[in-house]
């Protein structure tokens, strides 16, 4: 198990290397970049340029000058913010996102699983179908509709919470933005699982439990759940996007001061490094999450390990 | 005196299409310690039997009629009571040991829960019974496989372990369901006669089914031949073998394959086994027998004995049936 | 020694054609039919997509307005006089701008469905082909092959793609590329695991072993296998696309004015949710509608195609 988990980092290096490549050379590339224009950039953006990435030099050195900033965290110059690097702005802004991911993550993984197997052990009844429709009016609804209904019921109407903000992080200021970022997780989720243990539940060991007399309790807490949970955590990094696409909305939305609202204005406001420096963050994440993930899976099925 | 009555069992499935009968007034008894061979092709009902026995038919399926367990009514039978029954009086192991083991789990877990629930021990005293299990069903190294996973072990190997897994609670009896049909001739062969040891060494009364004659000759005391979910005949194996009074029997027997005769054309029961949604008035094996009567097209022949051991359903006479 | 006698094998083959009351044999198209047009939600959701597309081709020859003119009169006063009516044209109301929304909600049907099953059609076309090739070809090629989706499966989806659009313009070919140029991946994932499942089937050996030729093998065998799994995987990515695409017009770097999509619509309607409630939701449930139906239609094929009945 060891072995496969230092395996299973030691893949990720290569990973990691393409994505640097990959967004350096977007950035080279960018029509208005500094790196092949001296037209349109502000001479100060320019010179901060000029001093991290000595800009006389060829492309492969400059690029390693730039994975030798990422390695020491350094997301480079704002071209914005003249005075800041990327660093400096988006550094506060990490608290709050990974605040209202992890509650996101936690209340999608627990409702989800929970909504998914009490539809699988009621297959086909009310229950089920009742459970399966909301799943699915979650999906359907994009998050930037729920945000939005869910401040006129909640705010405007019964007026029980804030409309957004993020006041250091008090509850009152987590539990919308959370909603409305975790209801199309909570759904997707409810829907693998419920596939899932259908599925797992007419496999020929779950019989051999059956006739083995146990009760049924034991049978889905015990041999049904692993199996059951193999797609759910295969789904874990595509869960792991859908809180960062669901944080730039509610970022935006709530104004809670997170990743996504640099991410969205650095995209309007053409500052490059902003949005590089962001995606590189995100993608060293998202590489490490999905390393995770693997690890979790060979955790599960034994027949992975090797 | 019966472990098993068994009588006019129906199963049948409700599909889009229709219903299936899979078995149709099944009917039979079993003796303690006796070994029953349940013989008959794919789609003859005979695991459908089983499973109805056990309680673990398709959602779809429905079972009437009766099969008394030691006085115990097993068809209709609540899940609570029937988990009592399981594993602990009626067990049962089926056919694909890779499928039919949790694939997730050690085999210690597996082994262990049938113990620790059934029979309320701990840990550690389920663990030394479960390797003692496994001793007598001569798995090697029993103890260090303990900690392995099923995908660990070879074909052979699995069957052992399901096997120690069903006699665990010490059954008095044990359902085979094709437990050799997915292994090799040579591990067949062992696994049949690891059956036919265990039997005299726990005193078990076995039913085994198979579509596999061979299997059938050396382990069973008796055999009942189904056909379209219902029985053809009954006797002792060394009757149903040497003089069976049925056709379809009779062609069962033709269409083994010999090496001492010099045939150049196999010999087959012509004709396929009939749609089960549409089963003809009469006897089913009708359209392939070679013995057919105009009677047999218009009622079921009823199962009936002909000596203290022996029962057919056939309307044709005794006589007419190719004997060897 | 048996099947030299070409007779012989004809008379078994004619008993075994030849018996009463056998089922007929079904192919695995005919049957996968017949279980979709029992799935009475997912013929129904066929249907409905059916109409929207037609909406979105020939709903403008009913509208009174264009999509960008503006109605000064109705500006006057949006709340009032921009509600949805028969008399004033303006079936489903104006915007905030004047507009006509039932005109805008044509445009934006024909650009949502268009990005939305363009891209997925890129996206199949580019993953079916790699996936088919790596799967069948196998061996090192394979390996290298599938590293390759790994690596680039990796990397954030949207974050590159907004990269890309902030980057490179918003031209709306630009977004069905980006959009198909990411997508690809799961579906090559897919058709690969696919491809490899079905090559080592006995039936392909079989095939093999009767001397029928690699290409053969790969037309009347491996495709027709595989179509099915793209088949499910494609109506599922669609409603994904129009999401996604619904996603970044929200963000402002979608389709540029005056032309509109679902998205657009709705994040405009989002804003003026609490007194002109028709402006949000004429657009939300033509998104919301395709959406369910698209989802039926997937679930629907999934259930006809997998012949496991649950």
């Amino acid at each position: 198990m060891l072995n496969f988990i230092f395996r299973r980092f030691l893949q990720a290096i290569p990973t990691l290397l393409v994505l640097t490549m990959l967004t350096f050379a977007l950035m080279y590339m960018a029509p208005g970049s500094p790196f092949l224009t001296e037209k349109g950039m502000p001479d100060q953006v320019l010179a901060n340029i000029n001093a991290k990435y000595h800009l006389d030099l060829p492309v492969w050195e400059q690029y390693l000058i730039y994975l030798g900033n990422l390695v020491q965290g350094d997301l480079g110059p704002s071209f914005r913010y003249l005075d800041f690097s990327v660093n400096d702005l988006v550094w506060p802004s990490l608290g709050v996102s990974a605040t209202i991911g992890a509650w996101a993550l936690l209340i999608a993984v627990t409702l989800g699983i929970t909504m998914g197997m009490m539809a699988a052990l009621n297959h086909n009844k009310w229950l089920d179908y009742t459970l399966m429709t909301t799943a699915m009016a979650g999906i359907v609804l994009p998050t930037f509709v729920m945000a939005p209904l869910l401040v006129l019921l909640f705010s405007y109407k019964v007026k029980w919470l804030p409309a957004g903000g993020w006041h250091n992080g008090d509850w009152q200021y987590l539990v919308l933005p959370v909603f409305a970022m975790a209801t199309h997780l909570v759904a997707q989720i409810a829907r693998i699982t419920r596939g899932s243990l259908i599925e797992v539940l007419s496999s020929n060991f779950i019989r051999t439990a059956q006739a083995k007399g146990l009760p049924y309790r034991t049978i889905i807490l015990r041999h049904a759940f692993k199996p059951m949970m193999l797609p759910v955590v295969s789904y874990l990094g595509p869960l792991f996007v859908g809180v960062l696409t669901g944080s730039v909305i509610i970022d935006v939305f709530f104004g809670t001061g997170g990743i996504g609202q640099h991410f969205v204005n650095g995209a309007i406001n053409r500052d490059y490094s902003m949005v590089m420096g962001v995606t590189v963050l995100v993608g060293v994440l998202y590489i490490a999450f999905n390393a995770l993930t693997d690890i979790l899976y060979a955790y599960i099925d034994p027949k992975i390990r090797y | 005196m019966s472990l098993l009555r068994v009588d006019g069992l129906n199963v049948s499935f409700d599909t889009p299409d229709g219903q299936v009968t899979a078995v149709k007034n099944l009917s039979f008894a079993l003796k303690p310690k006796e070994t029953l061979g349940i013989v008959g092709e794919s789609g003859s009902g005979k695991s459908q039997t089983a499973f109805a026995l056990m309680g673990l038919l398709a959602r779809n399926g429905r079972s009437s009629g009766s099969a008394k367990f030691n006085g115990l009514e097993l068809i209709g039978m609540p899940e609570a009571e029937l988990n009592k029954v399981r594993a602990e009086q009626v067990a049962m192991i089926f056919q694909d040991p890779m499928t039919s083991l949790n694939p997730y789990l050690k085999i210690s877990q597996q082994l262990n829960e049938v113990l620790m629930h059934h029979k309320g021990l701990d840990k550690k005293s389920a663990t030394a019974q479960s390797i003692r299990m496994l001793d007598a069903v001569k798995m090697p190294e029993a103890a260090k496989r303990m900690n392995m996973y099923p995908h660990e072990f070879s074909g052979g190997m699995r069957q052992r372990v399901m096997i120690a897994m069903a006699l665990l609670c010490d059954p008095k009896l044990l359902i085979a369901d094709e437990p050799t049909t997915a292994l090799d001739v040579t591990v067949q062969a062992q696994i049949m006669t690891l059956l036919h040891e265990l039997k005299q060494d726990f005193d078990t009364a076995i039913i085994l089914i198979t579509h596999d004659l061979g299997v059938v000759a050396g382990v069973c005391d008796n055999v009942m031949v189904m056909y379209a979910g219902q029985t053809m005949e009954y006797g002792t194996t060394e009757e149903i073998f040497y003089q069976p009074s049925h056709p379809y029997t009779g062609g069962l027997l033709e269409s083994v394959p010999r090496l001492d005769t010099d045939s150049p054309v196999l010999a087959t029961i012509p004709g396929n086994p009939p749609n089960l949604m549409q089963l003809p008035v009469g006897c089913p094996f009708q359209d392939r027998c070679g013995q057919a009567l105009a009677e047999c097209f218009t009622s079921m022949p009823d199962l009936v004995s002909f000596s203290n051991t022996r029962q057919r359903a056939c309307h044709a006479i005794i006589a007419s049936v190719g004997a060897q | 020694m048996l099947f030299k006698h070409k007779k012989v094998v004809q008379e078994l083959a004619q008993q075994l054609g030849s018996s009463v009351g056998t089922i007929e044999g079904r192919s695995l198209w005919q049957d996968a039919k017949r279980r979709f047009l029992r799935n009475k939600a997912a013929v129904a959701s066929l249907f409905i997509i059916g109409l929207i597309v037609l909406f979105s081709i020939f709903g403008s020859q009913f509208a009174q307005y264009s999509y960008e003119e503006i109605d000064w009169f109705a500006l006057s006063d949006p709340v009032e006089l921009g509600r949805p009516s028969i008399e004033t044209g303006h079936y489903f109301g104006t915007d905030k701008l004047g507009r006509d929304l039932y005109a805008r909600t044509v445009q934006g049907s024909q650009i949502s469905l268009m990005v939305g099953i363009l891209s997925s059609v890129v996206a199949i076309v580019i993953g079916t082909l790699y996936g088919a090739l790596s799967g069948f070809i196998g061996g090192r090629v394979d390996m290298v092959m599938m590293r390759i989706v790994e690596i680039l499966s990796a990397l954030p989806f949207m974050f590159m793609v907004i990269m890309l659009m902030v980057m490179f313009g918003r031209q709306i070919i630009l977004i069905f590329i980006a959009i198909g140029a990411v997508s690809w991946l799961d579906m090559a994932r897919i058709v690969r695991g696919q491809t490899l499942s079905i090559k080592n089937k006995e039936y392909i050996e079989a095939a093999h072993a009767c001397g029928v030729s690699q290409w053969r093998i790969v037309v009347r065998h491996i495709v027709p296998n595989v179509m099915g799994i793209v088949l499910v995987y494609a109506s599922l990515m669609i409603p994904g696309m129009i999401m996604f695409e619904s996603f970044i017009s929200f963000l402002g770097l979608g389709v540029q004015e005056p032309q509109t999509s679902w998205g657009a619509l709705i994040s405009e309607g989002v804003v003026t949710m609490e007194f002109a409630l028709w402006q949000l939701a004429f657009p939300l449930s033509f998104l919301v509608v395709t959406l369910f139906c698209f989802n039926f239609v997937g679930d629907g094929l999934r259930d006809a195609l997998d012949p496991k009945e649950h």
